[in-house]
């Protein structure tokens, strides 16, 4: 498909007609800058093919403003070596016209129809076209800033791809083969799990069914082989039982230990007889042991009483010789009391001695000190009488500093005054003729005197009259003022200190401090002589008097002086003696206690003696005695001769028990009794194995056990067939599944090698080397490139954005090739397709390009000329 | 008067068929009770002296306490004396299906259980000489005691029995509990009543099987019977009369399919088929994807119609043909897979290719029916 002639009229940016002519069969360029109805052209060219003449979504199209234009696009283009026009008119007067050469014209939706049918895309059933409906054109023209987003372009014209693609094969396509596949597939994943092929859902049940069954059942068959050994043993148990029942083997052994046990009986008579003879020789000869005994002790008791008699004697002596020792004991204590009393009664004077003297220089001690603080208390007294004065009279002559301070400033403040005054002050110079007078306000002045006159003055002369003179200058009324208030302030402060002037008051002040200065030496001589006060002094001055006076008391009670006091021992010396005396008494005492005790059972020792003589004698002198004596040697020899008789039938009952095997007896009872036994018990035994086996069989025998199994059986025969069945199915499936894969794969690669070739061509110019996989869906898949390292893999979509546009394009001019060989018509339109290609890889595309408009018409739109220079074709400008 | 007895044997109580359905295997479940329901209401209607039952009543010791009691429920329609005998399935073991029905109180005064090889006088009207079997399996002859025992003067001696009769049931030579073949004659019977083999059989004038009352497996010849026996007085020949018990009709079918015809006879015979059949359908060949599947619809319109089927067909070989493979219009790659299979159906995993054809072939057409009726839609 070749455009040859394009005009546009009301149509967005046109208004006015616009008409391109003459495009090139190869490249047509058309550069012009932003805005300037590059994109109209375009959208021209897509409105003519894909908008419906009849559409009503198309008032974009309509130039801004005018709302009643009708949009009308004329394109001329040659397909198939015919010549085409479509005419197609929008909104307002809606038309569609399409010519061929050589053919009857179409109009209308027939003519639009016709067209979607030779370029390979759709009209939507309803509004705008949108991607989804352009197919072929919607892969190859190429809108601006979409050349990288292939995938959907793609999958929008696969229908139309594949059908070129499957006829240039032959009628290879299955017609909706995926269909089938997708079918098996669901089928085979119901059975089997998609990714290892396991069992699962019906099947696995089935199986899983199976295999319990299997187990139940091979549980329920050992149950009925041990129901049957069961009965098997049942029986012979039975029969066993019978056989007993009739032949009672115990029977004999019964007889057989009654004669045994005979035996045995006669044996043991024997023995028992041995052993009442045994009893009888031990009697016998324990009564000859105490018989005897009871002659050894009168034998004794005649013993006794000669011991007894010498025991008696030692005793009376031992005692006399104790007793002695104890009265030469008794002696030396008395002694020994009288030094001991006479020691203490001269350690008792030495100490009263002692005493006396102590206390007497005691009390002499005391005397001075009592004095002596007699007279320190009178002066401190004295002092402080003085101190109390003195304090009292400076209290009196007080004068604050401030006060005097006022004063002598007042003082002096009023001499200035008075100085400045006599200064100001108009100075009357009387002198006065002998006797004459005059008055001056009411003061008589005579003879020669001055007088200064501060205020109005009357001068009264008699005779004369008055004069009044008025001191002059302004001063002297405030002068007199200040003088004023300041005497009287003076006043004031004289009379508060009842003084009569500063002088005084000066002298008040200097006596007061005077005042002070005593009083404080008087309060430290009163310190020196009462430290801790005068009260205080005569507490403690009480206090010795009166401890004197007790010490004198206590001397008065003391022993008078004796002379025999000069002879007395020291008192070290009669402490001494006295412990000395007490120690000895002490130990005398200890003796004689000792040698009393020792008495004492000196003689109790003798009473004890002597009561024992007596009572050994009493029994030897007992009466009946002989008589005992002679009756217990008569009884000790008949003794002994019953032993002598004992023994001997025992002697013989031996001889006759060593002839008979006695423990050999007893065994053979022993052994025919368990016997017996034996016999017995297993014959109860297997009576209760026999109940119980049947009541265990009557339980198990309800259960039915066979019945269930046989059940079970049936039902492992229905799994089984069904499992096999449902075995069979999913390996009919699988291998199905595998095959149309495997069919279906290897038509898809038959398919797409042809795509693969032109695609390789074209990446070859742009990349040497490099190699672009098609996918299934007739997409690009993994680019494999030559970088820096080595090849490179990568897929479509991880490509930078610039990469994806070139090989977007790459892509689109392979397919064309593609179409083309198929006899479909091709027009590539690429509306500022590059603009994320760098200079290097532009160049590379515009040899693409250039190579693509050898076999194609390649309209490129572009606002940068400059980029494009090289291409090899004029650039044509669009509007204006 | 002539001695009257039916003669039954190998009622096969408590019998689960394992190779068919559940319902169906519990039809013929049943079937084996309401058969001695039959049984009862003949002897009743013929007025028999006695019914003789030769073993294998039950099929297995353990069955449970509920189909004892309904087997003993079943008897009921005729109050005349039966006489049963244990057989090597439910032998007169120590513990046997036959004490646990005396415990559960069930066995009533008419039914004579032959637990122990001892003569029995039935109604003074006969001896009985039985030959139960005690063990699971008998060595030895168990009837030998017959020719040595007496019986009153003047009554018929009818000997029971269950066992393989020696020399005469050649593929059952070496089987247990023999029975010798002259034991009628060597004893003095008037009459042998044998039981084990499941078809009717008669091996002389004095010595019958029975053969079991309802058929119980496909290949058992004359079974479904019972035998009418008369003994007019002793020493006589009995006259025997073989009745039909069964209900259902067991039946082998062999499908050698060459040829379209081939199929269209088996679709005939499937059309034929009853409720009271039970029937094992075996087909074989080849066949096309169109007779596979009017094979497929008859077979399952006969499951609907007949009692029971079991149908084998592995070893049926698919072939579609060129007409098949046009209609089902399978172009592309799935045409290419569905050429690979039938290639397939001669090599060495041919089930699997068979199976995997008939599937696609299967989702073909149905996606073909949709499709036409759906062939506006636009295509994606």
């Amino acid at each position: 498909m070749k455009l040859k002639r394009l005009r546009i009229e009301h149509f967005k940016r046109f208004r006015a007609p616009f008409e391109i002519d003459g495009f090139a069969d190869g490249l047509n360029l058309f550069a012009a800058p932003n805005e300037s109805g590059k994109s109209t052209v375009t959208e021209a060219i897509r409105a003519a093919f894909f908008e419906r003449h009849r559409s009503t979504r198309v008032e974009h199209l309509r130039p801004w403003g005018d709302s009643a234009a009708t949009p009308t696009v004329d394109v001329e283009f040659e397909m198939d070596s015919k010549r085409y026009r479509l005419t197609k008119a929008f909104l307002g007067k809606k038309r569609c016209d399409l010519t061929i050469e050589g053919q009857a014209p179409l109009d209308g939706v027939v003519a639009e129809d016709h067209l979607a049918q030779l370029l390979g895309f759709k009209f939507p059933g309803k509004g705008a076209s949108a991607p989804e409906h352009m197919g072929i054109p919607g892969l190859l023209w190429i809108r601006q800033g979409t050349s990288h987003e292939l995938a959907q372009a793609v999958t929008f014209a696969a229908d139309q791809l594949r059908q070129v693609l499957g006829e240039s094969l032959g009628e290879l396509t299955s017609s909706g083969g995926d269909a089938v596949l997708q079918a098996v597939e669901a089928e085979r994943n119901e059975l089997l799990t998609p990714a290892t092929g396991n069992p699962r859902g019906e099947f696995a049940a089935a199986l899983q069914r199976k295999q319990e069954l299997a187990s139940t059942l091979s549980s329920l068959e050992r149950d009925i082989a041990a129901y049957q050994g069961s009965v098997d043993r049942l029986a012979t148990l039975r029969n066993d039982h019978l056989r007993d029942e009739q032949e009672r083997p115990w029977a004999s052994l019964r007889e057989q230990l009654r004669s045994a046990q005979g035996r045995l009986d006669g044996a043991q008579g024997l023995q028992t007889r041995q052993e009442s003879e045994q009893t009888a020789l031990q009697q016998w000869r324990m009564q000859a042991a105490s018989l005897r005994s009871e002659l050894d002790a009168f034998a004794r008791d005649d013993a006794a009483v000669t011991t007894r008699q010498k025991t008696l004697e030692l005793r009376a002596n031992a005692e006399s010789a104790v007793i002695a020792e104890m009265q030469s004991w008794e002696r030396r204590h008395a002694e020994q009391v009288a030094a001991e009393a006479q020691a203490r009664r001269v350690l008792e004077r030495v100490r009263a001695v002692g005493a006396r003297v102590e206390t007497s220089r005691a009390v002499a001690e005391l005397a001075n000190t009592v004095a002596s603080m007699t007279d320190l208390l009178s002066r401190a007294r004295e002092e402080r009488t003085r101190l109390t004065r003195l304090q009292a009279e400076a209290e009196g002559l007080k004068v604050s500093p401030n006060d005097l301070e006022k004063i002598l400033q007042l003082s002096s403040s009023l001499r200035e005054v008075d100085v400045r005054l006599e200064a100001a002050a108009t100075t009357l110079d009387f002198d006065l003729l002998e006797g004459q007078t005059l008055r001056m306000d009411d003061e008589q002045v005579s003879g020669r005197e001055r007088r200064t006159v501060v205020g109005r003055t009357e001068l009264f002369i008699e005779g004369v009259g008055r004069i009044a003179v008025q001191a002059g200058g302004e001063t002297i009324a405030a002068l007199m003022a200040q003088r004023e208030s300041q005497s009287s302030e003076m006043g004031a402060m004289l009379r508060k200190l009842t003084v009569a002037n500063p002088a005084q008051a000066q002298e008040r002040a200097r006596q007061a401090a005077q005042r002070l200065q005593d009083a404080r030496a008087s309060q430290k001589v009163l310190a020196a002589l009462a430290p801790e006060g005068v009260d205080a002094l005569e507490a403690e001055l009480a206090s010795r008097t009166l401890r004197m006076q007790e010490m004198r008391a206590a001397l008065d009670e003391l022993p008078e002086p004796d002379q025999a006091d000069a002879l007395l021992p020291n008192q070290a010396a009669a402490l001494a003696e006295a412990g000395r005396a007490l120690a000895a008494l002490e130990d005398v005492v200890t003796q004689l206690n000792q040698s009393r005790v020792t008495a004492g059972q000196a003689q109790s020792e003798h009473a004890t003696a002597r009561q024992e003589l007596a009572a050994a004698q009493a029994t030897a002198d007992d009466t009946q005695r002989a008589e005992r004596i002679a009756a217990a040697r008569q009884s000790l020899s008949d003794a002994l001769a019953r032993e002598a008789a004992a023994a001997h039938r025992l002697q013989a009952t031996a001889a006759e028990l060593q002839n008979v095997n006695l423990a050999l007896l007893r065994q053979d009872v022993d052994r025919l009794t368990r016997s017996a036994e034996q016999l017995e018990d297993a014959h109860e035994r297997r009576r209760q194995d026999i109940m119980r086996l049947e009541v265990d069989l009557e339980t198990r025998g309800a259960l039915g056990l066979e019945e269930q199994s046989a059940e079970l059986r049936r039902e492992q025969d229905a799994i089984t067939r069904r499992a096999e069945e449902l075995a069979r199915l999913a390996a009919a499936l699988d291998h199905l599944l595998s095959l149309l894969r495997e069919k279906r794969s290897a038509l898809a690669r038959r398919l797409r090698a042809p795509l693969q070739k032109h695609s390789d061509r074209y990446l070859g110019i742009l990349f040497p080397g490099a190699r672009m996989e098609v996918s299934d869906d007739l997409s690009p898949g993994a680019t494999t490139r030559l970088g820096p390292h080595g090849p490179e893999s990568g897929e479509f979509e991880e490509l930078s954005v610039g990469t994806r546009e070139q090989m977007g394009i790459v892509a689109r001019l392979a397919y064309a090739d593609l179409l083309q060989e198929a006899g479909r018509p091709t027009l590539l339109i690429l509306d500022d397709a590059l603009v994320n290609t760098d200079d290097e890889r532009l160049g590379q595309m515009k040899r693409v390009l250039y190579d693509a408009a050898q076999r194609h018409q390649v309209l490129i739109f572009t606002c940068h000329p400059a980029a494009w220079r090289d291409l090899g074709v004029a650039p044509r400008a669009i509007g204006g | 008067m002539a001695l009257r007895l039916l003669h039954s044997a190998d009622w096969q109580i408590g019998r689960i068929y394992s190779q068919f359905e559940p319902d169906d295997a519990a039809a013929l479940f049943e079937a084996r009770f309401t058969v001695v329901e039959r049984l009862a209401a003949l002897a009743r209607e013929r007025s028999a002296d006695a019914v003789l039952v030769a073993g294998d009543v039950f099929d297995a010791q353990t069955v449970s306490d509920k189909t004892i009691r309904r087997l003993f429920n079943a008897l009921s329609g005729y109050q005349g004396a039966w006489v049963m005998l244990p057989g090597n399935h439910d032998a007169a073991l120590a513990e046997s299906v036959w004490t646990r029905a005396h415990r559960l109180g069930v066995v009533s005064s008419n039914v004579i259980t032959c637990l122990e090889p001892a003569i029995r006088i039935i109604g003074n009207r006969f001896a009985v000489l039985p030959a139960p079997l005690m063990q699971r399996h008998t060595y030895g002859d168990l009837t030998e005691w017959f020719s040595s025992a007496s019986t009153p003067e003047g009554l018929p001696r009818i000997g029971l029995a269950h066992g393989c009769v020696q020399g005469v049931l050649a593929d059952e030579l070496d089987s247990a509990n023999p029975i010798a073949a002259n034991r009628a004659v060597t004893a003095g019977l008037d009459y042998l009543a044998l039981g084990d083999w499941h078809g009717s059989r008669r091996l002389d004038e004095r010595t019958w099987y029975a053969g079991t009352p309802e058929t119980d497996r496909f290949r058992a010849n004359d079974s479904g019977q019972a035998l009418w026996v008369e003994v007019a007085a002793p020493g006589a020949t009995p006259e025997v009369e073989v009745l039909q018990t069964g209900r259902y009709r067991w039946r082998q079918v062999e499908g050698r399919l060459a040829v379209s015809s081939d199929v269209d006879e088996v679709t005939r015979t499937l059309a034929g088929v009853g409720p009271e059949d039970v029937l094992q359908l075996r087909v074989s060949g080849v066949c096309d994807l169109n007779g596979q599947e009017r094979l497929r619809q008859a077979v399952e319109a006969a499951r609907a119609r007949l009692r029971a089927l079991v149908l084998e067909s592995q070893e049926l070989r698919l072939e579609p043909t060129d007409e098949d493979i046009a209609s089902l219009r399978a172009d592309g790659y799935v045409g290419e897979a569905l050429a690979q299979l039938r290639n397939e159906q001669t090599g060495d995993e041919s089930d699997k290719a068979r199976e995997a054809l008939v599937i696609l072939a299967r989702i073909l057409n149905g996606r073909s029916n949709t499709s036409a009726a759906a062939n506006t839609e636009a295509r994606v």
